[in-house]
């Protein structure tokens, strides 16, 4: 028996509202130019769209590859029921990135030369190839849902036999383009501050984007079982909170490594004010996330679980403002700050991912009572229950 | 203003538009009195001509009214004026003009000592007569950049054409003693061979032989335009000489002259209209106007044109940082600057290249005033010129546009 | 075999002929500005002008100077905007200039980023927007031309010639004159090289030039990029190898099991 959804609910009302609020950013855009719904300029090309969007977008949709991976490689079933939800999560979040770049790039419809112009040295390329791939692989991670609902057996048995090499497709290209969004930056040892520059920095990313990956499934996960009301097995949250602290660790001891070889660790006490950006990184994204989920008491309630993956997503959210935009020095005499159309656009584009969320949960077996065992298939006039 | 009533005025004026320099052939002088050619480089706008062509247009038209006219006055001088410029005038027929025709054989004048007084020859003006040769033809055309003087001292005598009879250097036969040696035998500029009694270098004032080789009597004198022959150590033809005297301006920021008796000039002209004097208790800086390598004259042609007009786009005057912080004046603000006959608006641009003047213990600043800008135009602003004085110098009547008092201070 | 431009700041006097040839050469419309306080205009570089010349009064050894400085593409020899651009829509050539083909650019705006001199700039008025900068006249240069700018340039402040060779005409004329030089060739090293040389009278960081290591800002970038074919490798045969070993060690436990109910029914 599917369990009944509450047809139409306010939150959806609110959402279309924002997204039909938010078109006529697009629409100018689109007619009018990037300096007419933007306060970016020759002095500040990157702003809240790229930091956001782009940056933060696909780092936050790093549970994808990361759930893929435990589920399918490392063969952890008892997360199963999370890696739909976080595969659609994910291929969502990769949707937004492509979607803010059609609103980004000054001729977005030429997006497609980066298929026939390759530039092999560019980091920026690399990301381009890898994300247009990932997600084709998403697209096919994802497909089951789809191809249940349509009573589809035939590509079904078909996608699930190329399970494998989808998944460690998908562990690849996110390797590898989680990493380039870092490389993107060395190309600018002049313009980032010290206390982020670093050669490692595309291990950095990630790193982080790999911690993030199930803070991003722990905070999914809660607010869908509340809004859809689907349940989290218990054990499920305590195991993703439980490698969090480990991953942070790491990043924590490569940040400081890396300060202390490059001679730079004074800075983190000097480098006023971009010091206490630093150190709010750190303290709300790394350390207190650590200390709070190594403490079994935590781990044990869905509530401080749920805060302590906000802690990491937050603190994830500022590292990428602070290398792509905060610490990133623009050309002298430029001021940046984001226009109202940039949030608009920043804005409807978010709104519109959850409004697809919302009607994926409505109309597809997404949670984990909807979805079909391994080797399961439909029986011809069977509904899925 | 100045009581001044346009309607009342009994003169009609009509403007016409007017080709600028490069976009109409003819020549181009300087003070080393040459005559350059120039040649046209692009079309002119809409419907603007060469104002040797207007005035062609406008003399054909006049013949014709004043041929069809028997009873206007003195209509010989219009309908029996030489005009042979056919249907089109050229500047290069204009040029054969000023150097003049033999009228009998039709053929250029050669040299301004052939001129008569006869009426069997002509010329525009003497200084130029041999500009123009049956020979070379229109010397001003000519661009030989290499050096043709025998010791290469930089003549270059042989780019375009200088007044009188392409002498470069005039009174050069002071360059030599009596026996036609030069001087300096490095730089000579004229060279005289007693073989072939001929003069080499630039061409020989007078041209006669050195003194003590000419006949006896003949002067062959260097300053050939003073009636003695020799030079002057002063000049007494100069109606406030004939010693030279340092005198203030006519508005100067001094109580007194510190070098003569006598503050000011007492030979200047002063104007009488328009033409308050200011005082240094009103009016404590001294003023002086130039130019800017953006703009030419009054600016009506290059605050036309958009490129130069990205350059220097506002009117703007100059001064110290000290001038500045006493007037608290900041780079960027408007400001007034003022004279007794008037005042304008201008950017100020605050610059270390302006260094106040201590004078007789006293620090005198100076402010820099740009004349380019007018009333219309795709650029307009105020002139400097509405500022300066009318005061002309004692001999010549040039304005003494370049020192006058002013004040400045925030818009 | 590349070419360079010297530009020598005690020889330029600060006409900006070579900004309007620049503009002439290239067709590019005027600018609209106002007089901020100074002599200089545009205020900045942008998509409308490629080059510009900045006014500094600086003082060096008590002296005061009134200093020139022409701003442009410095044509590097190991441009970032090149190695930035995904779709090598900025190429640099073997005869010197860095080249812009708007025929592969999306407009994504990389190289505005990379570059450490905040040279190319975007035309953000235009619903088809490119990016524009400076061509070192690469049209003239290949009909056997000098730029614009030099041929223009009335004092000869500005030489174009082999790079190498100006080097040389620089350190020339720096032994030449000492009192009228700092002696420092600017581009000759700084990150990599650069196509356009810089001498002058007073520090260059007094005149707004930024202070740049030897080193191209390339390079970490390269390598980053050349360790992507070997991690796509090694991620690959990990991943691998560890679901082998996985699926292995499922089954060995699940033989296990069955052999265990084996015994147990057979007991």
């Amino acid at each position: 028996m599917i369990q009944r959804i509450r047809s139409f609910p306010i939150g959806a009302t609110i959402i279309t509202a924002i997204v039909i609020a938010c078109l006529p950013a697009f629409i100018i855009r689109y007619l009018y130019g990037l300096g007419a719904i933007s306060n970016l300029s020759d002095g500040r090309p990157w702003g809240l769209w790229i930091s956001f969007d782009l940056y933060c977008g696909v780092a936050l949709a790093a549970g994808g590859f990361t759930l893929a991976a435990v589920v399918y490689i490392f063969g952890q079933e008892k997360y199963h029921p999370v890696a739909r939800p976080a595969i659609l999560t994910a291929f969502l979040g990769y949707q937004l990135v492509i979607l803010a770049l059609l609103v980004d790039l000054g001729q977005p419809w030429y997006i497609w030369h980066a298929m026939i112009f390759w530039n092999w040295h560019s980091p920026l390329f690399e990301v381009a190839i890898c994300v247009m791939t990932y997600t084709g692989v998403l697209a096919l991670e994802f497909s089951p849902a789809i191809f249940e609902r349509l009573n589809w057996n035939v590509p079904l048995r078909i996608i699930r036999a190329i399970q494998i090499p989808l998944v460690i497709a998908g562990v690849v290209l996110s390797t590898l383009h989680q990493s380039s969004l870092g490389s993107m930056l060395l190309m600018m040892p002049y313009s980032l501050n010290p206390l982020w520059y670093t050669p490692i920095l595309p291990l950095l990313f990630l790193t982080s984007a790999i911690a993030v990956g199930p803070a991003m499934v722990i905070f999914e996960s809660t607010i869908s079982s509340r809004v859809f009301g689907h349940r989290m097995g218990q054990d499920v949250m305590a195991g993703l909170s439980r490698t969090i602290p480990y991953i942070l660790g790491i990043y924590l001891l490569l940040k400081l490594v890396d300060l202390t070889a490059r001679g730079s660790v004074g800075l983190i006490f000097t480098a006023y004010p971009l010091n206490l950006l630093w150190w709010g990184e750190i303290i709300i994204g790394v350390v207190a996330p650590i200390v709070l989920l190594s403490m079994p008491n935590v781990r044990q309630s869905s509530r401080k679980v749920f805060w302590s993956a906000v802690l990491v997503i937050v603190g994830l959210i500022l590292n990428r403002f602070n290398v792509s935009m905060i610490a990133l020095a623009p050309r002298p005499g430029t001021i940046y700050f984001p226009s109202l159309m940039e949030f608009a656009i920043s804005i409807g584009l978010v709104a519109d991912a959850l409004l697809v969320i919302m009607l994926a949960h409505r109309l597809l077996p997404i949670a984990e009572n909807h979805e079909l065992a391994e080797g399961q298939e439909l029986v011809e006039g069977q509904e899925a229950i | 203003m100045h009581g001044i009533e346009p309607d009342q005025i009994k003169t009609e004026v009509f403007v016409l538009p007017v080709a600028g320099s490069y976009e109409k052939e003819g020549s181009v002088s300087n003070s080393g009195r040459w005559v350059q050619w120039r040649y046209k480089a692009v079309e002119p706008p809409a419907d603007s001509m060469p104002d040797l062509e207007i005035m062609h247009l406008v003399m054909l038209k006049l013949k014709e009214l004043y041929q069809a006219d028997i009873s206007a006055p003195q209509r010989e001088a219009i309908t029996r004026l030489a005009w042979d410029y056919g249907s089109h005038v050229t500047a290069d027929a204009v040029a054969k003009e000023i150097n003049g025709y033999d009228l009998v054989t039709g053929k250029m004048m050669e040299s301004f000592a052939l001129l008569k007084d006869d009426g069997t020859t002509s010329s525009g003006c003497w200084i130029y007569c041999s500009m123009y040769s049956e020979a070379e033809g229109n010397k001003a055309k000519k661009r030989n950049p290499q050096d043709t003087h025998p010791k290469k001292i930089g003549l270059h005598a042989d780019w375009s054409w200088c007044w009188p009879l392409n002498r470069r250097i005039i009174y050069n036969r002071a360059s030599v003693d009596l026996d036609g040696i030069p001087w300096d035998s490095e730089r000579p500029v004229v060279i005289f061979s007693p073989a072939d009694k001929k003069w080499q270098g630039d061409v020989i004032d007078g041209g006669g032989l050195p003194i003590n080789v000419a006949d006896k009597g003949a002067k062959n004198l260097p300053f050939i335009m003073n009636a003695e022959g020799i030079g002057r150590l002063w000049g007494y033809s100069l109606v406030d000489g004939p010693l030279p005297e340092v005198y203030e301006p006519w508005e100067s920021p001094l109580g007194k002259n510190l070098m003569s008796g006598t503050m000011n000039d007492p030979c200047t002209f002063i104007g009488k209209f328009m033409n308050e004097r200011g005082t240094p208790d009103k009016y404590p800086y001294v003023g002086t106007t130039y130019r800017c390598t953006e703009h030419w004259q009054t600016g009506i042609m290059t605050r036309n044109l958009p490129w130069l007009v990205e350059l220097v786009p506002e009117m703007y005057v100059e001064m110290s940082e000290e001038l500045a912080t006493e007037k608290s004046i900041e780079r960027g603000d408007k400001v007034i600057v003022s004279t007794a006959r008037g005042d304008i608006k201008a950017v100020a641009v605050i610059t270390r290249r302006f260094q106040p003047l201590k004078v007789d213990g006293e620090t005198i600043h100076q402010i820099g005033i740009l004349w380019h800008w007018g009333y219309s135009g795709m650029a307009k602003g105020d002139s400097g010129n509405i500022l300066t004085p009318h005061v002309g110098d004692a001999n010549t009547t040039i304005p003494e546009y370049k020192t006058f008092l002013c004040n400045v201070r925030r818009a | 075999m590349s070419k360079g431009v010297l530009y020598d700041a005690n020889k330029c006097i600060g006409c900006r002929a070579c900004q309007v040839a620049c503009k002439q050469w290239n067709q590019l419309p005027a600018e609209t500005t106002t007089n901020s306080g100074t002599l200089e205009n545009p205020p900045k570089l942008s998509a409308r002008t490629f080059t510009k010349i900045h006014f500094t009064e600086a003082e060096n050894n008590g002296k005061f100077h009134f200093v020139f400085t022409k701003l442009q593409c410095m044509h590097c020899e190991h441009p970032a905007c090149a190695t930035a651009c995904p779709v090598a829509a900025l190429q640099k050539t073997k005869n010197g200039p860095v080249i812009y083909d708007d025929n592969r650019c999306f407009g994504c705006r990389y190289c505005q980023v990379a570059c450490p001199f905040g040279i190319p700039n975007f035309e953000w008025d235009k619903p088809m927007p490119w990016i524009r900068k400076c061509t070192f006249c690469a049209d003239r240069l290949g009909a056997g031309l000098e730029p614009a700018c030099v041929k223009t340039c009335p004092t000869g402040a500005l030489k174009f010639g082999e790079r190498d060779d100006l080097i040389t005409i620089a350190r020339e004329r720096i032994a030449a004159s000492p009192d009228k030089y700092v002696n420092h060739i600017y581009g000759e090293k700084e990150v990599g090289g650069l196509s356009w040389l810089y001498l002058s009278p007073v520090p260059f960081e007094d005149l707004g030039f930024p202070t740049l290591g030897v080193e191209p800002v390339t390079v970490n970038a390269e390598r980053a990029m050349g360790a992507v074919p070997p991690m796509l490798v090694a991620v690959a045969a990990i991943m691998t190898s560890v679901y082998w070993v996985i699926q292995r060690r499922q089954k060995m436990s699940q033989t296990k099991e069955s052999d265990k109910n084996k015994v147990e029914v057979t007991k």
